[in-house]
């Protein structure tokens, strides 16, 4: 491991941890009621009481960056978590079984994957409305598609390999050859294309919720704090300054993480962005 | 190669079907009734019925869809429930804006990339080399409604040098075109990078340099000529990706192209509009993802 790789990790890993203590203390670290409306209080700047000041409702800008915090990490998390298993059982369906099968499944998946993701996602919501399972829905559903290109092409590789045709020859059936010699190796690929697709998952994630098609309005995002502080730019720029530094962070703490892993567990593929 | 072929342009006809489609079934997936979700509870019963026999509810499923791949093959995109007005006649008005920018963006990204590409290859691991892809990976990590306020913030409100979009004079470009090209610029300063570091490993540079050929020659004759490749792929790619993210900064800077068009038709739940967008930006990032895919199959061959 090279030190700049050392200090990618190292350093993703203490932002992203910090990042989700406070997703999960929220209730405890959060200063105020996010959505208490104050009018008595409206533009306050960063003081003692209101940490990162008050937005044009009154309400505390710290706690809602720090409820934003849950939404963020938890919206990426779980659709890059659940977006590789579904495109891992397609992949490897499609891989393993080939023929007539294969051929439908790649064909779907190239459909969803010539879609633009992020205006896959966006479409979805504005007719399915601005949900927090809508949000999830429509963001794993557009980004799947990948995971299984990425799994069956990969799948393809290993079946010439060596160690699959002994496996074959020493009467192991496909399910067995799957699980416990595929699967494995498929591990280091799959987790670096994850980790290099979660930060555009969590831009997509807050650039929906600024866009006001995320989550329902009453829920705290940083992306629709961000859009909220637009209007007020030059009288209160603290509304917007804090949740973007938040996106920032989350987003950079990412790309350190995928930038590192991918350097650390596939060094090869130098070209990927 | 007939039959791969055969299959090629077959699945690129089933990707633009299934792309249509997607854009059809948009309608019925809104919960519940379309008409109730458009005209909300205030609507009279006789507004109801004629929205929705004008959005052709009054069809079957089967039925719609052939009258919507009719209408489509003969240009016609349905009607604006407010306005009237096609929607094709919609986006005529908005796609020259939306082709402004992107190219805007694109020609800013490629004028600063490619030299600070190079310069950073040619001097590797060097001060300007680390500082350089700092600085990207800091520009990567921008998302455009982060980049957009802020460059709003700093140019028009606080030194008030460009103004903050609107289009017009060619100075309104400027800001909304920057917070497109920076992160473009970045992938492509990277790509551009690592690609001529690549080539400058291979062996015939080697040669080169034994012939005694002057730096200058080796670097804009031999090694950048076939570095280019990669980075003109990446230019194709981005295209397709600056178009989606033309929705958000077109919103933010005011820019009447496709983006604020659609945004604005999702605002006033306008749907045929909504779905004449997504039709018309998805089949676009399609086509030029296709194209930059002949672009890359036309220079591996004439390199074999």
């Amino acid at each position: 491991m090279t030190t700049k790789v050392k200090f990618f990790l190292f350093f993703s890993i203490l932002l992203l941890l910090l990042l989700s203590i406070v997703a999960i203390f929220a209730p405890w670290i959060a200063s105020h009621d996010p959505n208490a409306i104050n009018l008595n209080l409206q533009y306050v700047s960063p003081n003692s009481l209101h940490w990162f000041g008050t937005d044009n409702n009154g309400s505390d800008i710290f706690s809602k960056v720090v409820w934003g915090a849950r939404l963020s990490l938890g919206i990426s998390i779980s659709v890059v978590v659940i977006s590789a298993t579904v495109g891992l059982l397609l992949g490897s369906i499609a891989g393993v079984i080939g023929g007539k099968t294969d051929y439908i499944i790649m064909r779907t998946t190239d459909i969803v994957y010539a879609f633009p993701n992020f205006l896959f996602a966006l479409s979805l919501i504005a007719f399915l409305g601005p949900s927090f399972k809508n949000l999830l829905f429509a963001l794993c559903f557009s980004s799947w598609a990948s995971y299984a290109r990425l799994v069956r092409l990969e799948i393809l590789s290993i079946k010439e390999k060596d160690f699959i045709n002994n496996a074959k020859a020493l009467g192991a059936n496909s399910i067995r050859i799957l699980f416990f010699h595929i699967w494995p190796s498929l591990i280091n690929p799959v987790l670096v294309y994850m980790t290099c697709s979660i930060a555009g998952v969590s831009i997509a994630e807050a650039g929906l919720n600024f866009l006001g098609l995320g989550v329902s309005l009453d829920t705290p995002s940083w992306g629709s704090l961000l859009n909220q502080g637009r209007s007020s730019l030059s009288l209160a720029p603290h509304i917007s300054l804090f949740p973007g530094l938040a996106i920032l962070i989350l987003v950079l703490a990412f790309n350190l993480l995928g930038e590192g892993l991918r350097e650390y567990l596939d060094p090869k593929q130098k070209h990927s962005i | 190669m007939f039959t791969k072929n055969f299959f090629y342009f077959l699945g690129i006809l089933l990707v633009i079907w299934g792309v249509a489609s997607f854009s059809f079934l948009l309608i019925h997936i809104i919960p519940g009734n379309p008409v109730d979700q458009i005209l909300g509870d205030m609507a009279s019963a006789v507004e109801k019925q004629k929205l929705y026999y004008q959005l052709g509810l009054n069809k079957s499923l089967f039925n719609q869809y052939l009258d919507f791949f009719k209408n489509l093959l003969s240009g016609n995109l349905g009607y604006s429930l407010y306005s009237k007005a096609s929607v094709v006649s919609y986006l005529k008005n908005s796609l020259p804006a939306t082709i402004e920018l992107s190219f805007a963006a694109m020609f800013m990204a490629i004028l600063f990339s490619i030299p600070l590409g190079v310069f950073s290859a040619l001097k590797k691991y060097s001060f300007f080399d680390n500082s350089l892809s700092t600085f990207s990976l800091f520009t990567l990590s921008t998302p455009g409604f982060l980049l957009g306020p802020f460059l709003i913030w700093l140019f028009a409100l606080k030194f008030q040098i460009f103004p903050a979009g609107e289009r017009g004079e060619l100075i309104n470009l400027f800001l909304p075109a920057l917070s497109l090209a920076l992160p473009l610029g970045a992938v492509l300063t990277r790509v551009c990078r690592s690609s001529l570091i690549d080539t400058l490993s291979e062996d015939y540079i080697r040669t080169a340099k034994a012939k005694g050929l002057s730096n200058f020659k080796i670097y804009f004759k031999h090694a950048l000529k076939n570095a280019i490749g990669p980075v003109i792929t990446t230019i194709g790619l981005q295209f397709s990706a600056l178009l989606t993210g033309t929705v958000i900064t077109e919103t933010i800077f005011d820019w009447p192209g496709i983006g604020k068009l659609l945004l604005d038709a999702i605002k006033q739940r306008d749907y045929p509009i909504v779905q004449g967008c997504v039709l018309v930006i998805a089949l676009i990032y399609v086509l030029i993802n296709l194209l930059t895919d002949f672009a890359h199959k036309y220079s591996q061959a004439n390199q074999k």
